[in-house]
């Protein structure tokens, strides 16, 4: 038995349907106008510290949305792309976009193209500074690790899913000097940013970035969603744990928060027979 | 050493060679950007790009396309391709708006899916945390102190990092110093996964040591 259907065990489906709610409600207030608070990540106040020793050195900024492939969080990765292309815009900064998935290579084309009129300078966007290096990992890393040695980059911002080569990027950034900031999901990767970059987004944090910088109300309706989500799961564990301190580990109501097959051992020992 | 067994003169000496003069040439990078990294750097990525085409046509098209339809009979698959050729009309002007309909199910797709791999991810984490009892007494008769211990520091450790990880309020008091913990707590364990990868990359590159001393220079070393 598993936990992919809902009649596997009928709290994974309550749970996801709790958060889908609070997600939904507070993209709901977000559009309606409701201001929702998203507390300032300390990595954000060095984008700007970047792009300005980028501009001073005219040196190029490079961003990575790594190996990502096109999904949610390539969208979240670009829409910080977005936010940095606007920034350098406002001084005609050169930056370079690396992609290692064709999808996120095209749609980067777009939306680093969309950055650039939205800053009023459509003239500065020129499509040969998105590239697609290739989809395979270490190629890839060397393409990254050339081109950052070359152009003597001034500021490397990595957002997106990483593996084995954050460490290659980040050190050959260090090596020229360049200001890194770096943000990632995959969290495995996040202590070589942490050693090698100057500021590291952690975890979530990568979440709360791009919805701090877009102020878009699907992204700050789902942040806040996601913290309800979190309180839930909080108070839950807190139950839970209470709950097998005194019951026992295999008390029924511990199989009914989220085993497969909880439900039924849940309603057996009420002498329910069943909750189907 | 033996001269003659050394020198690239049969064609296992040569993929040897060969091997060497790209592992050199890209390790040159750690001293500087120069030609010869550059010019391995652009064959590594051709190369790349050639060997894709092989997965591509034989573990992709193959597999999920033109087995299905020819072999298995599923007339319907003949669609998928024609449609997702749309995302190469991102490159014209007039009809770039195809593109997006294609992009449009991947990011449905992606994350319709992440409903199904949160429930198959994270559900049974969340029912591991509740297992967590913080007594010995009857209701847990197989429970060591040791444990009880490891479960204090698991729901700690949890709450506080949880608490760091929440963004929609200021956090000022009690809850930001609880946030500092949790920001320390997870400073541990980067650093305790830090060190195990560092350990794997250390193997690998005395992998590498041992492929140019034991297979190019012939000096044999670790019994191997």
């Amino acid at each position: 038995m598993s936990y992919q259907h809902a009649q596997d065990n009928w709290f994974a489906a309550i749970v996801i349907g709790f958060i889908a709610l609070a997600v939904l409600l507070n993209i709901l207030r977000a559009r309606m106008g409701a201001q929702l608070y998203i507390r300032r990540i300390p990595g954000l106040d060095a984008i700007d510290e970047a792009i300005g020793r980028s501009t001073e050195l005219g040196r190029p900024v490079t961003m990575i949305p790594g190996l990502t492939a096109f999904g949610v969080v390539a969208v979240q990765a670009l829409t910080i792309f977005k936010y940095i292309t606007k920034q350098i815009a406002r001084f005609a900064t050169p930056m370079r976009l690396l992609s290692a998935d064709a999808t996120v290579f095209a749609v980067a084309q777009e939306a680093i193209a969309d950055a650039y009129n939205e800053a009023g300078r459509p003239d500065l966007y020129d499509a040969d500074n998105i590239r697609f290096l290739s989809d395979r990992q270490f190629a890839f890393a060397s393409g990254v690790a050339g081109l950052i040695q070359r152009e003597r980059v001034a500021a490397s911002f990595m957002f997106g899913e990483f593996y084995a080569e954050s460490l290659i990027f980040a050190e050959t950034g260090n090596m020229v000097g360049a200001i890194q900031i770096a943000g990632t999901v995959s969290f495995t990767q996040v202590p070589f940013f942490v050693a090698a970059c100057d500021y590291t987004i952690i975890g979530d944090e990568f979440y709360a970035t791009s919805a701090y910088l877009s102020r878009e109300p699907v992204l700050l309706g789902s942040l806040v969603g996601q913290d309800i989500a979190k309180l839930l799961f909080a108070l839950t564990a807190v139950g839970g744990v209470i709950a097998s301190t005194i019951a026992g580990t295999d008390a029924p109501i511990i199989k009914l928060l989220g085993q497969p097959g909880g439900w039924e051992a849940f309603w057996s020992s009420l002498g329910g027979g069943g909750g189907q | 050493m033996d001269w003659l067994q050394f020198l690239p003169l049969s064609l296992d000496r040569i993929s040897v060679w060969i091997g060497v003069l790209c592992t050199l040439a890209i390790y040159s990078l750690l001293y500087r950007e120069n030609p010869i990294y550059r010019f391995f750097e652009h064959m590594y990525i051709g190369l790349a790009a050639g060997y894709s085409l092989g997965p591509l046509g034989v573990d992709i098209l193959y597999r999920y396309w033109i087995e299905p339809i020819w072999i298995q009979g599923y007339w319907a698959w003949a669609f998928v391709v024609p449609y997702g050729m749309y995302l190469y009309f991102i490159f014209s002007e007039r009809y770039g708006w195809m593109s997006r309909i294609v992009i449009g199910t991947l990011i449905g797709a992606s994350a319709g899916l992440f409903f199904q791999e949160f429930s198959s991810r994270y559900l049974p984490q969340l029912n591991s945390t509740l297992q967590k009892p913080l007594w010995v007494g009857s209701a847990n008769p197989d429970l060591t102190y040791g444990m009880v211990i490891n479960n204090f520091l698991f729901v700690i450790i949890l709450l506080s990092v949880l608490t760091y990880f929440t963004f929609s309020y200021e956090q000022r008091g009690p809850v930001k110093r609880v946030a500092i913990w949790g920001r320390w707590f997870l400073m541990i364990g980067l650093g305790a996964i830090f060190g195990n990868t560092v350990m794997a990359r250390m193997a690998l590159l005395i992998g590498r040591i041992y492929y140019l001393l034991n297979d190019w220079l012939m000096i044999r070393v670790g019994g191997g």
